[in-house]
């Protein structure tokens, strides 16, 4: 239980439709988005976690509670033993400084009209860290330490001036300026070209070994998933549909969905063989909920159990959680 | 500023050519250059497009307008962008079905609801009724495959036609196109970034980097024996569902700037292997094995 | 953008930069007013009444033989300074209600939209001149009620930028960093918000302009002021002897709302692809 540094239980979001005016005058909403639907999991100290899902299946908004950017309908998340919900001024300050985000977009991360060294340093900022000279000095370490140099140029310049694959290395280097503990990287290669992804996710493992971070990762790109994790957690429509360390997940995955999913991804090889998994549909639109399993309309092993109740978790093997009425 | 330089390559009748590149490269502009659609103040400066033995570049823009859609059809990549959000699908597939095939309005729209049940949408008829935003990513996609199909093309240039859609969509939409290519000898020009596709997918490959062509290769040679040093490193810095953690391979360097591109081979400042004549000289394609072209000095 | 960046956007169209300039001109004009005017405005000589434009009079005289060209550059005076300070009282309202209601959201957001629509269906220009029946036609109240009725254009722009705005990642990031909200809004969403204001600003300023000749012109303005408007209203009974009396005012006032009109369009082009940008 110690060594988990982050512990998310039955953590629930709904989004209303209707807000505002019209809620005063007609009522309260009567319909919501089920973004997430009680998942429960917990992150180990040092490992890489990753939350892997469709577009849809609720992997950036759980992202997004554990930031404690938008409060959960119910559930609980604590950080290293407290509950970010329920913390004092100053355990919000230190949350702030020991949580940090690396983005998906390197266009839309970094604010164009701001330099690269206020970039950079908007945590001691905000955290009113350090004198001015000290700043410079951590953020001229860390541009260096991403692999932009000569600092000293870097840090005076503007966003557009750099590439893409560049711009996601301030977008870490500020992430990494006050030496987090634990750090949020959502889709961090998607949008970067395939020769750059290499050099990113390089970047991402060198510094996670020097720095000691714990890094939660959201992807939907499974082999990325697959290089990177220890742990993997797999959502579909809001749910947890299974849990388990990385190569158990990839070499024996028990969810039908997760088995659907990894047979669907394209590999480099043309000679390589596996069975075809077919799954016709949809993922289910997050208002129209289908009862019991989500999965159940399209699952090719679907039993009228399935319609009827939700599965929960258990634990199939050692370490290796399912949702599914057939484990 | 050239965005393509000189690239020759074939596509067989019924088979599929990869067209495989990162952004910068080239291949989403060979793909309207095929169509005559390069957007002014860009043009084809000179070269042949030759579509059996009629040469494409020749004709006037009337008789362009008759072949594109009719005997080359081209799907994008974001169906939101390419989709009119005020009209309903069926509406717009039916518009492409008159365009070419001369027949009248009801005429047309059973034509689409017959389009929309080859691209494998369900309920069909129902489905020509809604509007573009009422339908997922997925089933976009599979409309403007629909659009594009509805003439019975022989040629179907693809830009990047999955990367809207989720992995699982995805899969079934390569089937689909797998599936029409084998019963209707349709050729497909598939560009994308994603190896993994055009290695399940694709006859044969062609790779390009900054407006030029790298390697020209059967898919088997292509991925079990690459000789470009970029389709090399790009193999081996792409991390693999198929394999446990390797430490990637990187390419140095940034993809080049296309209004800059080095002097002689456009690679050669990322390239590990270059010598001088690859600074003074662009590269020629070379024959290697049978089938199997690469255009670098290293063969040459 | 930098400002290097920008003018070289900004130049590419030669009729902005020309209207730039132009206005520029009549910005200086109106500051250097009293030393430039050869005569003094007010100054009345009896026996040069009706004076053709010559050397000596550039514009000509009016009925009571004062010089029209320094009562035109005296006049200019009026125009800036009623097209200047409306515009900032109203861009600062707008910016203040388009923002706060973008930022904070929810109820606050609905209130504030509903009361900006109200304010737009208000008819601008009868309002003004009720205003001015009520209170008198001074220059305090021109300016109050233009100033607190044209503000909801800008209220809506401002407030559809920052609604973007506020949802990129960079905000984000800075939520993540532990940054406050009021200093995310001042330094990181509306410097990024602030473009279209820009262009609706200068044309307001332009229309201003406009409402003030207008209402002078009607009789509804400062009569102790030395206003375009009220020039041309004075010249209406002498129009067939003296052409040049409600000439030359009209072409001063078309040509500084044309060079605003052009400004603002130049800014438009310039700053348009930023927006894109982003």
């Amino acid at each position: 239980m110690s060594d988990a540094i982050v512990e998310v239980h039955h953590l629930v979001k709904h989004f209303a439709i209707a807000k505002g005016i019209s809620e005063f005058i007609w009522g309260p909403a009567e319909r919501y988005v089920h973004a997430l639907d009680d998942i429960s999991f917990r992150i180990r100290n040092r490992e890489v976690f990753s939350l892997v899902g469709e577009t849809g299946s609720g992997k950036t908004t759980a992202a997004r509670l554990i930031l404690k950017l938008m409060k959960p309908t119910s559930g609980k998340i604590f950080f290293d033993g407290k509950d970010i919900w329920n913390m004092s001024g100053h355990e919000e300050k230190i949350f702030r400084k020991d949580l940090q985000m690396i983005f998906q977009d390197p266009y839309a991360s970094l604010n164009p009209r701001k330099r690269i060294y206020d970039i950079v340093s908007t945590s001691m900022r905000a955290q009113r860290w350090g004198t001015e000279s000290e700043r410079r000095e951590i953020v001229s370490q860390v541009l260096e330490k991403v692999g932009l140099s000569p600092p000293e140029e870097v840090m005076d310049r503007y966003p557009h001036e750099f590439s893409g694959g560049q711009r996601q290395r301030i977008g870490i280097a500020r992430a990494l300026a006050l030496k987090p503990k634990f750090v949020v990287a959502d889709e961090p290669v998607s949008s970067l070209d395939v020769s750059i992804q290499a050099q990113i996710l390089n970047l991402m493992i060198n510094v996670k070994r020097e720095f000691g971070i714990t890094c939660l990762l959201i992807s939907h790109d499974l082999a990325v998933v697959r290089h990177m994790s220890d742990t993997v957690g797999m959502l579909y429509a809001g749910m947890m549909c299974e849990l388990a360390a990385c190569r158990d997940l990839f070499e024996a995955p028990l969810h039908p969905y997760t088995r659907a999913l990894i047979a669907s991804v394209p590999v480099p090889d043309p000679d390589f063989e596996r069975e075809e998994v077919k799954i016709g549909g949809e993922v289910p639109s997050p208002i129209n909920i289908p009862q019991g399993c989500r999965f159940w309309p399209r699952c090719p092993s679907a039993k009228e159990r399935c319609r009827l109740e939700i599965p929960k978790m258990i634990e199939a093997k050692k370490e290796h959680f399912v949702a599914c009425h057939l484990g | 500023m050239k965005a393509v330089d000189g690239i020759s390559f074939e596509i067989d009748r019924g088979s599929c050519v990869g067209l495989v590149g990162e952004s910068g490269s080239g291949k989403s502009v060979t793909g309207l250059s095929i169509m005559r659609l390069v957007p002014p103040p860009g043009r084809i400066v000179s070269g042949k497009i030759l579509l059996g033995k009629q040469d494409l570049t020749e004709l006037s823009a009337s008789q362009m307008q008759k072949v594109r859609g009719k005997k080359i059809a081209i799907s994008f990549q974001d169906p939101m962008t390419y989709l009119n959000p005020v009209h309903r699908v069926g509406d717009q597939i039916a518009e492409a079905v008159v365009l070419h095939a001369d027949v009248g309005k009801s005429e047309a729209t059973e034509k689409a609801i017959r389009a929309m049940e080859k691209v494998r949408i369900s309920d069909a008829a129902a489905r020509a009724k809604d509007y573009p935003h009422q339908m997922s990513g997925g089933m976009r996609q599979r409309c403007l495959l629909a659009i594009a199909l509805s003439c019975n093309p022989d040629l179907l240039i693809a830009d990047e036609p999955t990367t809207s859609v989720d992995v699982v969509t995805q899969a079934a939409i390569l089937r689909l196109l797998r599936d029409v290519k084998n019963e209707t000898g349709l050729s497909v020009m598939l560009i994308t970034h994603n190896l993994g596709i055009v290695a399940e997918f694709a006859q044969k490959i062609v790779i390009m980097y900054a407006g030029n062509i790298m390697e020209i290769g059967d898919v088997r040679s292509f991925f079990h024996r690459p000789y470009h040093p970029y389709t090399r490193a790009l193999l081996e810095s792409v991390p693999r569902l198929d394999r446990n953690s390797h430490t990637l391979t990187t390419i140095r360097g940034v993809i080049c700037d296309p209004i800059n591109k080095p002097h002689g081979c456009t690679f050669h400042p990322r390239c590990d292997f270059s010598e001088e004549i690859c600074r003074r000289e662009k590269p020629h394609m070379i024959e290697v094995t049978q089938g199997h072209l690469v255009a670098c000095h290293q063969y040459g | 953008m930098r400002l290097a960046e920008f003018w070289l956007r900004y130049r590419k169209s030669r009729l902005a930069v020309v209207g730039a300039a132009t206005a520029s001109i009549f910005v200086l004009i109106s500051i250097f007013a009293p030393f430039i005017t050869p005569f003094p405005p007010f100054e009345q000589h009896l026996e040069n009444k009706f004076l053709p434009p010559s050397s000596v009079n550039i514009f000509g005289t009016d009925q009571l033989g004062r010089d029209l060209l320094s009562r035109v550059i005296f006049g200019t005076r009026i125009s800036m300074m009623i097209g200047l300070l409306v515009t900032l009282l109203s861009t600062l309202i707008g910016i203040l209600v388009g923002a706060c209601g973008a930022f904070v959201g929810g109820e606050m957001d609905e209130l504030l939209m509903r009361i900006t629509d109200l304010t737009y269906c208000l008819p601008t220009f009868f309002l003004i001149l009720t205003a001015l029946a009520l209170f008198g036609p001074n220059l305090i109240n021109l300016v109050l009620v233009m100033g607190t009725t044209m503000w909801p254009v800008t209220a809506r722009l401002i407030r559809a930028e920052v609604l973007s705005v506020k949802e990129k990642d960079y905000v984000l990031a800075s939520k993540v960093c532990g940054v406050g909200s009021a200093t995310i809004l001042f330094s990181e969403v509306l410097p990024n918000a602030i473009y279209s204001v820009i262009v609706a600003s200068t044309l307001r300023t332009a229309t201003a302009i406009l409402y003030e000749a207008s209402l002078s012109f009607l009789g509804l303005g400062d009569p102790s002021l030395v206003s375009w408007g009220w020039i041309i209203r004075e010249s209406l009974p002498f129009i067939r002897i003296a052409w040049w009396m409600p000439i030359f005012p009209g072409i001063v006032l078309s040509t500084l709302v044309i060079a605003i009109n052009l400004t603002g369009d130049g800014l438009n082009d310039a700053l348009n692809p930023q927006l894109k940008e982003r």
